[in-house]
């Protein structure tokens, strides 16, 4: 079987995804979850946010091998 | 309060362990730079991914992010899960960077960039910029040791003793085997790090009543350390200040992005990654609750860098506890501090002795790294001795320096017009308005302002000398040459 080739799309969507995620994680706290009153919310996401960064990560290096 | 004497017995059992590795590891030399500086590029996934760890995850994280928990609340967490992300830049870089250096015999992350664009002034540059924003770093290091040491012992333990405990454990563990005894010693004091932060924390919420205990009184006293901007430190220009230079870490400082030359293969770097991630989350959640327990424990200091020392000496966390987690900080702190001074020693035997000389033979640049590795050491020490002012502006400058070098490394892989001349005028451009900026105009690094101004004049430094200037004729270009590996290795 051939090994899986790794493709620009796939690449570009994790990227975008990535960003995203970077994005999202400063402005959700600042924006909609800073203007509740204080709760576990802020604490929660960025939690949740740590969790995705590593799923992203696994994603990117998933296919890595050594060279045939 | 914990006496000086079990301090002292601590650090001595630590240090018995520490030496027993080093003086292993020597037996394993091989007399070349690449051995001394790399291992011989064979390190195994879990070492390698500890070793990157505990260089990544400095007394930052029980100091100073602890102390940013217990003074403004919860955007620590956020501010240190952004610089965690920062580690998925691993998954586009980390493969070019070892295949460049496995392919060219790359030692130093400045000699490959200097490659690149085919002058060995920018990587001579670029270490230059390390020196100057990595070695007050090294000093902030040696300080937190002495902080912690004085806090717990209440003033037995001198800012000296710290220091000279810190500089000879430094010395010792990278003098004499190099890299294979940084990064096993490395392996070692991650493990310390985590099982000492985890046990420690853990006491100190079964004190609080456990998780519901810390939740009901944070909410009651301090609920405002539950929200961000919180109680005032971090607002969303603070966040975006310290947030975006420390996004970049992982390329941006040398002594991390090393690392990624000592694994044995390509496989082994994805294991490594994910014990790096591993490490790099739980870390974080434990410091950032520790400043939490503090806050409630411990309510009222003055001096919020204070906080783990006093939680420390507090009674609540057992004495065998609260000595691992004392040589576990003391770990960090030594771990990134040899890991600096290795790859400083790297960097002057490689960019400016150089491997063309006639005399740069394996045991020349040995010899010179060694010294590097001395002076520098000897240096953050005495710095930190001296407690200046210009140090300690620079330190927490380091991230926002070592950003200028960015630019110049995405492209190194990416952009083939990219040129010496370009790589050149950033990094200079970046550097003078970077130290312009916050030494002498006085433009703090919690201003978004310094970060984001640097940011833009590295990067359009770097673009548009490119684009009206010729690449070298002896520059290689990363992106071609690498394009096939990366294919075959199944990375983008």
């Amino acid at each position: 079987m051939q090994p899986k080739q790794k493709t620009k799309t796939g690449f570009a969507i994790w990227f975008t995804l990535v960003i995203i995620g970077v994005l999202l994680a400063t402005f959700i706290p600042y924006g909609i979850l800073g203007s509740l009153s204080p709760s576990l919310a802020i604490f929660g996401f960025w939690s949740v946010f740590g969790l995705a960064i590593i799923g992203f990560i696994v994603w990117g290096v998933k296919d890595w091998r050594n060279e045939q | 309060m914990i006496t000086p004497e079990l301090v002292w017995l601590a650090i001595g059992l630590f240090a018995i362990l520490g030496v027993i590795i080093s003086i292993t590891a020597t037996r394993s030399n091989k007399g070349t730079a690449e051995d001394y500086y790399l291992a011989g590029r064979k390190i195994g996934p879990v070492v390698a991914g500890l070793s990157y760890a505990a260089t990544t995850y400095s007394a930052f994280m029980l100091v100073v992010l602890t102390g940013l928990t217990y003074r403004g609340g919860v955007g620590a967490l956020g501010f240190e899960l952004i610089y965690f992300a920062g580690l998925s830049l691993l998954v586009i870089f980390a493969p070019r960077f070892y295949l460049a250096a496995k392919r060219w015999g790359f030692i130093s992350p400045a000699e490959m960039i200097g490659a690149r664009y085919g002058d060995r002034n920018v990587a001579r540059l670029m270490a230059v910029i390390a020196l100057v924003f990595l070695l007050p770093y090294c000093t902030t290091q040696m300080a937190g040791i002495g902080l912690l040491l004085s806090g717990v012992t209440e003033g037995g333990f001198t800012l000296f003793q710290a220091v000279l405990v810190g500089a000879v454990m430094a010395i010792f563990w990278t003098l004499f085997a190099g890299l294979r005894s940084v990064a096993w010693t490395d392996a070692i004091q991650a493990l310390v790090m985590m099982v000492s932060g985890v046990l420690a924390v853990s006491f100190a919420i079964i004190a609080l009543g456990g998780f519901p205990g810390l939740i009901d009184k944070t909410l009651t006293n301090n609920p405002e350390w539950l929200s961000v901007p919180g109680p005032g430190l971090w607002s969303i220009g603070t966040f975006v200040a310290l947030s975006l230079p420390w996004f970049f870490f992982t390329i941006s400082n040398p002594q991390v992005s090393q690392r990624l030359f000592i694994i044995k293969d390509f496989k082994s770097m994805k294991t490594m990654i994910l014990w790096v991630m591993g490490f790099g989350l739980i870390f974080t959640l434990v410091a950032v609750t520790w400043g939490f327990a503090a806050l409630q424990l411990e309510p009222g200091l003055e001096n919020t860098s204070n906080a783990t020392p006093a939680l420390l000496a507090s009674g609540v966390i057992p004495v065998p506890v609260a000595l691992m987690l004392i040589v576990g900080i003391l770990a960090a702190a030594i771990s990134t501090l040899d890991s600096i001074a290795l790859t400083m020693g790297a960097m002057v035997s490689r960019d400016f002795l150089g491997k063309k000389s006639a005399s740069a033979t394996d045991r020349t640049q040995i010899t010179v790294g060694r010294v590097v590795v001395i002076v520098v050491i000897v240096f953050a020490s005495f710095f930190a001795l001296q407690t200046a002012t210009i140090v300690d502006q620079l330190a927490s400058l380091s991230a926002a320096g070592l950003m200028v070098t960015v630019p110049s490394i995405i492209g190194a892989f990416f952009w083939s017009r990219a040129t010496r001349w370009g790589a050149l005028a950033s990094l200079l451009g970046g550097s003078v308005t970077a130290i312009w900026m916050a030494i002498f105009q006085g433009v703090s690094v919690f201003d978004p302002l310094l970060a984001l101004t640097v940011a833009t004049i590295t990067t359009a430094l770097f673009v548009i000398v490119s684009l009206v200037s010729k690449p070298s004729e002896t520059a290689i270009d990363f992106k071609a040459e690498l394009k096939e590996q990366l294919r075959n290795s199944g990375a983008w």
